[in-house]
């Protein structure tokens, strides 16, 4: 596979809710492409439409109008299911909000997301633990969600978006919740995941520092994306 | 698997829905117990017959208080087409003079040495023609504290008769009534006397080939024929009975299921958050009801495997005073049943998972 490959493609796309009168337009005609390998930051004040861009990146909501194709599937024109499966096999997506499930210890959430693909076994295992290494979370292994630090949760939520090995890994806020030596500390590690493993990484952020580390940076007004960098 | 993990993180919870399922199981466990010793007080030992057909009186119609074949039917009924073995057989009901408020046993006259012997479970049989001789069913020993070697005295006709238990024998009750196992001749004095016109027996057991419980009656005038089963069901009362015990186990199964319903759609809609997530870190809807069938199937299941045994134990203790019996089969059927029935429990909290969008995992914090 071609290493410059084009992973996501994004034409014209707008997320307008509501109708009439009410309509709000988060995300306008908005067009950009990135390829295998790069860390794109995404900057722009709150409620600009980031985080609706990176819910229609991931499958989580479909655009009013536009073309998506992330990995050669086009995301407005497939069913519920597909999307499922598109998010089970190209997406690592971390959640502002963590989205740990509870009941589940960390290594065992890392290891759900294998399991929902039915990827069991010690490859998971394996995998699961080296990413807690990496996260320097490996004392933290068998800790449940409620008993973690805010920035704990947040790297665990980081190498559960790495466990099904994506194509494309959206982060939204990644390093809120980390002091400046881990949050630069998980950039990095972020960035040589990307490189290393030809990844495309979209990272939402209010950081500048971090911004920096990222290859392009796109900024989103009032639902208008540009490049900067 | 996951369904495990969240089992185990909400054992409280869980505990209480198996400690309900658990009760929902024992109940109908007992019911079907209830039912199934009912239906072998009606007359196991009559369904146990080893016959192709049971010849009665045409008048009687199956009933074994009514019929009565006379010597001469008996002989042709024997020489029938396509009879190979045949035995006569009497039912007369009779008081034991020892715990009389026991009430009546039945006394069956039978002929030692042909299909109509019962299986010896201790003693000795019965020689052919001996009389003065029976082998007793081993509920009529219980009950009344007797064992084989001991005599008892029954009453028939103001007369009373003593009879020496040279065998125990394990067929079951007939007719409600435990039975003592004698030799025909015995019955016949039993019921008639010596009167020298008397009937010869209540009815026939035949065995052979055809179909003789058609067969049969078309060579005898004044027959009908039966199997064991159709005389069984026949016997009064044993249809509603059985109706009755089915009817209370079906609520028993539809509370259980609506219980265990409610439970999982209550728990799914407290977790339609946690749902939210695992669908949109990828799982099918189908990926995270299985979770849910798991563990339903789970909790049922250890739910059913306390209460079988708590069932064996209340069975065994009230045993003597009501007619309660675990037979395998049913049980086995019970079980599905639970199952199932478990299981379309939780088939709303399916619709509702289907629904969960994924998109709701975005707007919160976990």
């Amino acid at each position: 596979m071609n290493a410059r490959e084009l992973t996501v493609d994004v034409r014209g796309v707008s997320k307008i809710y509501g109708a009439g009168a009410n309509a709000v337009r988060a995300v306008s005609d908005a067009t950009f492409s990135a390829r295998r390998g790069e860390l794109i930051a995404l900057v722009g004040p709150s409620g600009s439409g980031k985080t609706t861009l990176l819910a229609m990146l991931g499958g989580l909501l479909t655009p009013t109008t536009g073309t998506l194709t992330v990995g050669g599937v086009e995301l407005g024109a497939v069913g519920a299911a597909r999307l499922a499966r598109f998010r089970r096999e190209k997406v690592g997506f971390v959640f502002q909000g963590y989205n740990l499930l509870p009941y589940l210890t960390a290594r065992r959430n890392l290891l759900a997301v294998a399991e929902i693909s039915g990827r069991n076994g010690r490859a998971a295992a394996a995998l699961a633990d080296r990413l807690l290494d990496e996260m320097g979370l490996t004392e933290r292994a068998r800790a449940y969600p409620a008993e973690m630090s805010g920035g704990e949760r947040q790297r665990v939520a980081i190498a559960r978006a790495l466990m099904n090995d994506p194509a494309l890994i959206l982060l939204d806020e990644p390093t809120a919740n980390l002091d400046t030596a881990r949050g630069r500390q998980v950039v990095e590690m972020l960035v040589a995941e990307v490189r290393q493993r030809d990844k495309t990484a979209l990272m939402v952020t209010h950081d500048q520092r971090m911004a920096e580390y990222a290859a392009r940076i796109l900024r989103i007004d009032d639902g208008a994306v540009s490049e900067v960098r | 698997m996951i369904a495990f993990d969240e089992l185990w993180h909400r054992k409280g919870q869980f505990a209480l829905i198996g400690l309900i399922v658990t009760l929902v199981a024992y109940l109908v466990f007992m019911i079907n117990a209830l039912g199934a010793g009912l239906l072998e007080q009606a007359g196991s030992a009559v369904k146990r017959l080893n016959a192709d057909a049971l010849v009665f009186a045409d008048t009687a119609n199956l009933s074994l208080q009514q019929s009565e074949l006379s010597a001469q039917t008996v002989a042709a009924i024997r020489s029938a087409p396509g009879v190979e073995a045949s035995s006569a057989l009497g039912y007369v009901s009779v008081q034991p003079s020892t715990d009389p408020e026991k009430g009546p046993v039945a006394f069956l006259g039978f002929e030692p040495g042909t299909i109509s012997e019962p299986k010896l479970t201790d003693g000795r049989a019965l020689a052919p023609g001996e009389t003065g001789a029976v082998l007793a069913d081993r509920r009529f020993l219980e009950d009344r504290g007797l064992a084989v070697g001991d005599t008892v005295e029954v009453t028939s006709r103001l007369q009373p008769y003593t009879l020496e238990i040279v065998g125990e024998v394990d067929e079951g009750p007939f007719f409600f009534q435990n039975p003592l196992w004698g030799a025909i001749e015995d019955w016949r004095l039993l019921k008639y006397g010596d009167d020298p016109q008397a009937p010869a027996a209540t009815l026939v057991m035949v065995s052979g080939a055809g179909g003789l419980t058609d067969s049969v009656p078309q060579h005898v005038p004044g027959t009908e024929a039966a199997t064991p089963a159709q005389t069984f069901n026949s016997i009064p009362g044993v249809g509603p009975q059985q109706n009755t015990a089915n009817a209370i186990q079906g609520f028993g199964l539809v509370i259980g299921a609506t219980v265990i319903g409610v439970f999982f759609y209550v728990l799914t809609l407290q977790k339609v958050g946690q749902i939210g997530i695992l669908k949109a870190i990828g799982a099918s809807s189908w990926f995270v009801f299985r979770q849910l069938l798991v563990q339903v199937l789970l909790i049922s299941t250890i739910g059913l495997i306390i209460a079988l045994p708590l069932t064996v134990v209340t069975v065994d203790l009230l045993q003597a005073s009501v007619p309660l019996l675990v037979e395998p089969s049913r049980i086995v059927l019970t079980v599905v049943l639970l199952l199932g029935t478990a299981v379309v429990g939780v088939l709303f909290s399916g619709r509702r998972i289907a629904t969960v969008d994924p998109l709701i995992a975005l707007g919160q914090q976990q």
